[in-house]
């Protein structure tokens, strides 16, 4: 049989836009301008400017004495790096708790994912709502309530530990505990990141599964070389937004002391609570500039770092990236 | 197939439709055309405008209370509550100056205060409109803000140049993260010869400027420390109550009588320290784990509040720039130390934080016997009385002495500052003389006037506030006046080279007082007077 593609035969006028054309996009771009002011006012423009005061001494409280200081403020960055200050301890606690929160995050979504996307369970619509429940609650409230959770003395858990016999940890009172009392904090909220990879646990065809399964693979089989492998680009998608999250991190840690010092004994300071601290606790809103600049930087870096590798396994349908 | 239905319908349709819209057009002439865009260009305006906030009347600052007005004489409407500084408004055809009034830095932000001084603005406004002076009345208008985020916003405003004219109330640390942005009153004081002789010199001193000298208000607010205790928790305990006069003893539980000293504190804190069996901190068998009661607490303190309840002191030398820790201070430090971690008669920070103490607010709980505690607190007495386990019957006794038998009574001032930019510095004095008069706000403050009948004060103005939240209840007065006169010197807020980093550098030592367990004391606060000299060596 031969098949005849006569679309190349067929002419196609090259589109133009006529006046009509034009004057749509004009009144699209006048309606949108509301919005693509307020980018403009108050996204873009404070982005620059914050770039801007970042190789200044800008103070606060001191708007007046602002000057060019060049690179003195991320010189100063380096040197509290490399010798440990604010810095150096801001930082390695925020890749700790990367280290920590993203796979675990990651893994606890996915697995509850896999769970509600089973055929025999009852009640799925119930159980995703209450998983995603704690995603509605205000960061500050939910911080708050798992402070009292926490409590080493009269929180419930350590009530729960207490009557089966076991020591329970000073969470939030205890530096040693107070990240992965976070992390579990954390945990709770997984709800949005649970709903992705239901989504795309729910789009892989079931003819995958099935021709696994003639082929005599078994549950392991069929998420290893089926599920995995579709839902990649899901997984790649909920990792890059896990470790923007992480860069961002900073009501929790904020609601826990609200000092800024990251308490107890600065087990908390994150890399943001440190940004904060210098310029809204000591006025220097130049080097929080640069400090703020740098996140970005490590972001995008980590952010590359992720697409470069994401050839070798995320996987598309469709061939496209 | 039809061609025109299946492949062509939106065709069709379109070309109509663009059809009607060229007719319409042509019908409707040219100026429907003109109007129609610069319509929606205002409409666009209009929108962009009003998400930025744009209004020149309208209330902008986030958790920015509504303005108050003056009774009968202001529409609500027509006060700005961030007007820029020395905005003229026109109210019922007449102009009026605006002086802005900055709360959030200290007491003013809870719901009752907040009604009285909205109150307080209405009054004073209603007065301005009677003036007969010639001046042009003045237009105060309130902004409050919540504490947690009142230096942020006040920050920014600073940055942005409409700072408000007036702040307060203030006390010394709350100024402090604004160095240099208060104005020097001594002019403002001597052109409206404002009285400066009839407040102690003790009091003036504690509002200069601890690096220029500026006088940066009038003392207003005294809130003297002390002693509270539960009545009802000495009584279950059988214990006799603290003294309410410097140099009484106090009777121990064998008949003995001892001189009240942080040691004697310490010794009954134990014995009224108990656990969810009975035992008292005292007893063998005591369960510090499954501890119900207290016998002490540091209200909301700190670590240089805490120090001075055992001795004046400072953490500068009196070279200036020398870092410190007076030896009486460390005796306090480890006073505290001890009695959460050896004595158990002080709650931990996991122990403080729970729900049993009322997440911090331990005094409150009804499971604290006794606290050092500021006036302030009073403030919010009233509103925990109500909730269950809450205590019922209290009273306040004088500071303890310590080991050399000296008695300190940490103290807070607060005051009102004007902003170093405010173009109507004159106007916002003489707003701020009349809030100081105001006797009712500062009642609510929970302070007590700096000068005149302090007890007459008491009697009239707070008791009965509190007849209905504690009926049946005397509290002594007389022991916060007393107290006033151990007042610490320095105070425990002076200034000091670096003063926010300082505090803070102290601040994070502090902390772990109440969360670390085996802690060499000695050295925790040899590494920490190393920190303050390098932050005092790194003052901008």
């Amino acid at each position: 049989m031969v098949i005849v593609d006569d679309r190349e035969k067929t002419y196609v006028p090259t589109p133009r836009k006529g006046s009509l054309a034009r004057r749509e996009t004009l009144w699209g771009l006048l309606f949108l301008s509301p919005w693509l002011i307020g980018l403009v006012v108050f996204t873009a423009l404070p982005i620059l400017a914050s770039l801007a005061l970042s190789f200044t001494n800008f103070n606060i409280i001191d708007p007046g004495g602002l000057r060019f200081v060049g690179l003195d403020n991320y010189i100063r960055m380096w040197t509290e790096l490399v010798t440990n200050q604010a810095v150096g301890q801001s930082l390695g606690v925020t890749f700790r708790f990367a280290l920590m929160s993203v796979p675990l995050g990651i893994g606890l979504a996915l697995g509850l994912a896999i769970l509600l996307h089973q055929k025999l369970l009852a009640g799925k619509a119930l159980f995703r709502t209450l998983f995603f429940m704690p995603v509605l609650i205000p960061l500050v409230a939910s911080t708050i309530v798992w402070q009292g959770f926490l409590n080493g003395s009269t929180g419930w858990l350590a009530q729960i530990l207490h009557a089966i016999g076991l020591p329970a940890p000073d969470w939030f009172q205890d530096p040693a505990w107070a990240l992965p009392g976070l992390v579990l904090l954390g945990i709770w909220g997984i709800g949005n990141m649970m709903l992705i990879f239901l989504a795309g646990l729910q789009s892989v065809p079931t003819e995958l599964y099935e021709a696994v399964k003639v082929d005599g693979g078994g549950p392991w089989a069929r998420f290893r070389n089926v599920t995995l492998p579709m839902i990649s680009p899901v997984l790649f998608y909920n990792i890059l937004i896990g470790i923007i999250a992480v860069a961002q991190y900073f009501t929790q840690a904020y609601t826990l002391d609200p000092q800024g010092n990251g308490r107890p004994g600065g087990s908390t300071f994150f890399f943001n609570l440190n940004l904060y601290k210098e310029g809204w606790t000591y006025n220097n809103m130049g080097y929080a500039s640069a400090l703020a600049w740098v996140m970005l930087a490590i972001v995008v870096v980590a952010a590359l770092v992720l697409f470069r590798t994401s050839a070798r396994w995320v996987f598309y349908a469709g061939g496209d990236k | 197939m039809n061609r025109r239905s299946a492949g062509n319908p939106g065709i069709a349709f379109d070309a109509g439709a663009a059809d009607g819209v060229i007719n319409r057009r042509r019908r409707n002439g040219m100026g429907r055309r003109r109007f129609t865009p610069l319509a929606a260009v205002a409409a666009v305006i209009v929108l962009a405008v009003g998400a930025c906030g744009g209004s020149s009347t309208a209330s902008t600052a986030p958790a920015s209370v509504a303005p108050s007005t003056a009774a009968g004489s202001v529409a609500p409407s027509a006060v700005p509550s961030t007007a820029k500084p020395g905005q003229i408004v026109n109210i019922n055809g007449k102009d009026h100056i605006v002086v802005r009034w900055f709360v959030g830095l200290g007491s003013g932000t809870n719901p009752q205060q907040i009604v009285l001084q909205q109150s307080v603005v209405s009054d004073f406004n209603a007065l301005q409109d009677k003036r007969t002076d010639g001046k042009m009345p003045i237009l105060l208008s309130l902004e409050i803000v919540q504490n947690n985020t009142a230096t942020d916003i006040l920050k920014t405003e600073i940055a942005s140049g409409s700072a408000p004219d007036l702040i307060g109330p203030v006390g010394i640390k709350g100024r402090a993260g604004f160095s240099g942005q208060f104005l020097d009153m001594t002019p403002l004081i001597a052109a409206a010869k404002y009285d400066m002789t009839q407040y102690p010199a003790k009091l003036v001193d504690t509002m200069k400027d601890g690096q220029t000298g500026a006088l940066l208000g009038i003392p207003y607010a005294v809130y003297p420390s002390y002693i509270f205790y539960n009545k009802d928790l000495f009584d279950e305990a059988g214990l006799k109550y603290p003294p309410q006069k410097v140099g009484d003893k106090y009777t121990m539980p064998d008949g003995t009588q001892v001189d009240w000293t942080w040691d004697t504190v310490r010794k009954i804190g134990m014995l009224l320290s108990v656990d969810s069996a009975g035992k008292d901190a005292t007893q063998a068998g005591f369960d510090a784990t499954k501890q119900t009661q207290f016998g002490f607490e540091f209200q909301w303190t700190e670590g240089r509040r805490l120090a001075s309840a055992f001795g004046a002191g400072s953490l500068v030398g009196a070279d200036g720039k020398t870092a410190q820790f007076p030896d009486a201070w460390k005796a306090g430090w480890q006073w505290y130390y001890d009695g959460i971690w050896k004595d158990h008669f002080i709650a931990n920070d996991t122990e403080r934080n729970s729900d049993l103490l009322a997440k911090g607010n331990v005094l409150s709980s009804g499971h604290a016997a006794m606290g050092h505690m500021f006036q302030w607190y009073i403030c919010c007495m009233a509103a925990d009385a109500a909730k269950p386990g809450a205590f019922k019957k209290w009273d306040i006794g004088v500071m303890p002495a310590n080991s050399a038998g000296v008695t300190t009574a940490p103290i807070n001032i607060d005051t009102f500052t004007i902003s170093k930019g405010s173009p109507v510095a004159d106007r916002a004095f003489e707003a701020m003389v009349y809030l100081v008069g105001r006797l009712d706000l500062m009642a609510l403050y929970g302070g007590t006037p700096a000068v005149g009948d302090q007890l007459k004060f008491f009697h009239d103005v707070v008791d009965p506030t509190f007849a209905k939240t504690f009926p049946g209840n005397k509290v002594n007065w007389q022991v916060a006046i007393d107290m006033e006169g151990y007042a610490e010197s320095p105070n425990h807020e002076a200034e000091m080279p670096n003063y926010i980093k300082s505090q803070d550098d102290y601040g994070k030592v502090f902390s772990t007082l109440a969360t670390k367990k085996d802690l060499d004391l000695n050295k925790t606060i040899a590494d920490m007077v190393a920190t303050l000299q390098s932050d005092f060596s790194a003052t901008p």
